[in-house]
């Protein structure tokens, strides 16, 4: 019941894409997919989920027919991730990558040796280990080596979720959709037009289930 | 005469279509793959139907339903069943090429009357008007008061059958036209860097690239109100794969990029030039790969003992500059009886 409102715009997104993006009507059309089936009959391989390698040479076909941007953001998402992840004030000083807007922005290269106020690093697990524990870090990691603590991010799709303090990790669930495939978890941006990311296995594969989260009643990614 | 109506998108390959593509010498982009991946990237739904009189075809029409309500950017609805519109009778992928077929023993008269019938009983009353494209005179004639016939672009043909060897189509063509195209062969063949690959049949097309490379020619010649709908890779795969297919891809070795593409759809008698795209000029593409191009299909025309190569519309001055006449087209449209 709590995806209804979720799968609808889902399902949205899925006919759209079939209706107006080159690269999943010659997918789904001739191939097929599941859940929704588009084309009675078919229903392809992987349920219609893509790996996101076979999809990067073709980022030109994800544009919809009315045109639109083919321009891939790794960090799309980050904006409204980081701030359900970790404790980030307008004096924070965000090391490393931070949100569009962020009024205090350091480099990991301009670093200073100490660093005053409050302070959270922001990056990959090889860029964080220069810094002691003292610091709060979020680290970036793909989905298929996702430990305990940081936000989800694949090259493609952008930052699709992170831990919160329930200790799961939870989907920027009102922009990405998840669904289990046999390919993997498969993830879908809801809000993006152009380009069309729908059903995209992240690099290096995503392993688990979608299920709820008890305390905030909204999306995770169970182990 | 008992009318097959196909959807190539859902249905599939009736038994006769290879015995009906072989007798009437429908090229590549018949094939029932192509049909299907064809009618899935149209804005409109394609309709495949054949006339038989008993088990034996006697007509095959190839129809775009443009029907309301019709949409910009976006592909037919896998469903959509448009209630109000024309039948646009045109070949598969370009409306260069007839989109019929008839027996030496059958009237174009078929057309107006059994296909029309049919395909109103088909699609509903709301099936309005058939039109049809390059008709002769003589066809026009033919059919009823009722109609509307328009002149239409000419298309360009290469008389391959009045040249015996490339020196004698060169020594056809005007002296300046002569000299230039020899200082294209000799400008392509001193280019190291550009490499000239033609396949036919293949199966190792980067197909991904060359739609790319249409792109280019959709937004050059696609129209500001209804836009070139994108072409999709499927469908060139399954082109490009065809036994009769030429693919010609001329790259830059440096880079490995493609700089043009085009394709040939053989026949036994008149093949058809069919696809052209070349990166713009400040992107490395050159004006005069073109007529490169158009010059090699001549060599294997002549050498292949082929009658005529259709050029297909456009292009007037290069294609008369090269030799070729052109034949004037008409469109007539005639109404289908609602009852």
């Amino acid at each position: 019941m709590w995806t209804l409102g979720w799968r609808a715009l889902y399902r949205q997104v899925v006919r759209s894409s079939f209706a107006t993006v080159p690269f999943y009507r010659e997918r789904w059309a001739l191939s097929g997919r599941t859940d929704p089936v588009v084309v009675a009959g078919r229903v392809g391989e992987h349920g219609g989920a893509v790996p996101a390698a076979a999809v990067l040479e073709r980022v030109s076909d994800l544009v919809p027919l009315a045109g639109g941007s083919a321009a891939v953001d790794p960090l799309r998402g980050l904006d409204f991730v980081l701030y359900q992840c970790a404790r980030v004030t307008p004096e924070t000083t965000v090391v490393g990558v931070a949100p569009a807007h962020h009024p205090r922005v350091i480099d990991f290269e301009s670093t200073p040796d100490e660093l005053r106020g409050h302070v959270l690093a922001v990056g990959t697990p090889k860029q964080l280990a220069r810094f002691n524990r003292d610091v709060p870090q979020v680290p970036l990691v793909a989905p298929s080596e996702r430990g305990d603590q940081g936000l989800l991010v694949d090259d493609l799709l952008g930052v699709l979720g992170g831990v919160r303090d329930c200790g799961n990790w939870h989907l920027d669930w009102p922009r990405v959709y998840a669904r289990e495939t046999s390919l993997g978890v498969a993830f879908t941006l809801l809000r993006q037009r152009s380009p069309r990311l729908v059903d995209i296995v992240p690099a290096g594969g995503a392993d688990g289930r979608v299920e709820l989260c008890p305390r905030h009643r909204s999306p995770v990614i169970a182990v | 005469m008992k009318v097959d109506v196909f959807d190539p998108r859902t249905d599939p390959e009736p038994g006769y279509w290879a015995g009906l593509r072989a007798t009437a010498g429908l090229r590549a982009d018949w094939d029932w793959r192509v049909l299907a991946a064809q009618a899935w990237g149209a804005r409109t739904v394609q309709l495949v139907t054949v006339l038989k009189d008993g088990d034996t075809p006697k007509a095959v029409v190839n129809a775009a339903w443009l029907g309301a309500p019709l949409h910009r950017f976006s592909f037919n609805g896998a469903r959509s069943r448009p209630w109000l519109g024309a039948l646009h009778v045109r070949g598969p992928g370009s409306g260069a090429v007839p989109g019929w077929w008839l027996a030496d023993d059958v009237p174009i008269t078929e057309l107006t009357r059994t296909y029309a019938r049919a395909m109103r009983r088909e699609l509903g009353p709301g099936c309005l008007a058939l039109v049809l494209r390059q008709v002769t005179d003589e066809q026009a004639a033919a059919v009823g008061k009722l109609k509307v016939v328009r002149p239409t672009e000419p298309i360009w043909t290469f008389p391959i059958r009045d040249w015996t060897d490339p020196e004698a189509w060169l020594m056809a063509l005007s002296r300046s036209r002569r000299s230039n195209m020899r200082a294209i062969f000799r400008k392509v063949r001193e280019n190291e860097n550009l490499e000239i690959r033609t396949e036919t049949g293949t199966t190792e097309l980067d197909e991904v690239r060359v739609v790319e490379a249409m792109r280019w020619n959709d937004d050059k010649y696609g129209g500001r109100l209804v836009p070139r709908i994108r072409v999709l890779s499927a469908y060139l795969r399954a082109l490009a794969e065809q036994p009769d297919v030429r693919s010609v891809s001329y790259l830059d070795r440096d880079t490995g990029k493609l700089i043009a593409f085009g394709t040939v759809l053989d026949h036994p008698t008149r093949p058809v030039v069919r696809s052209w795209t070349q990166r713009p000029a400040e992107e490395g593409g050159a004006k005069y790969l073109y007529f490169y191009h158009l010059a090699k299909q001549v060599e294997w025309a002549i050498a292949n003992g082929k009658q005529y190569v259709e050029l297909g519309k456009g292009k007037s001055q290069e294609k008369q500059s090269l030799g070729a006449f052109e034949s004037a087209q008409a469109a007539m449209a005639v109404p289908i009886r609602p009852w």
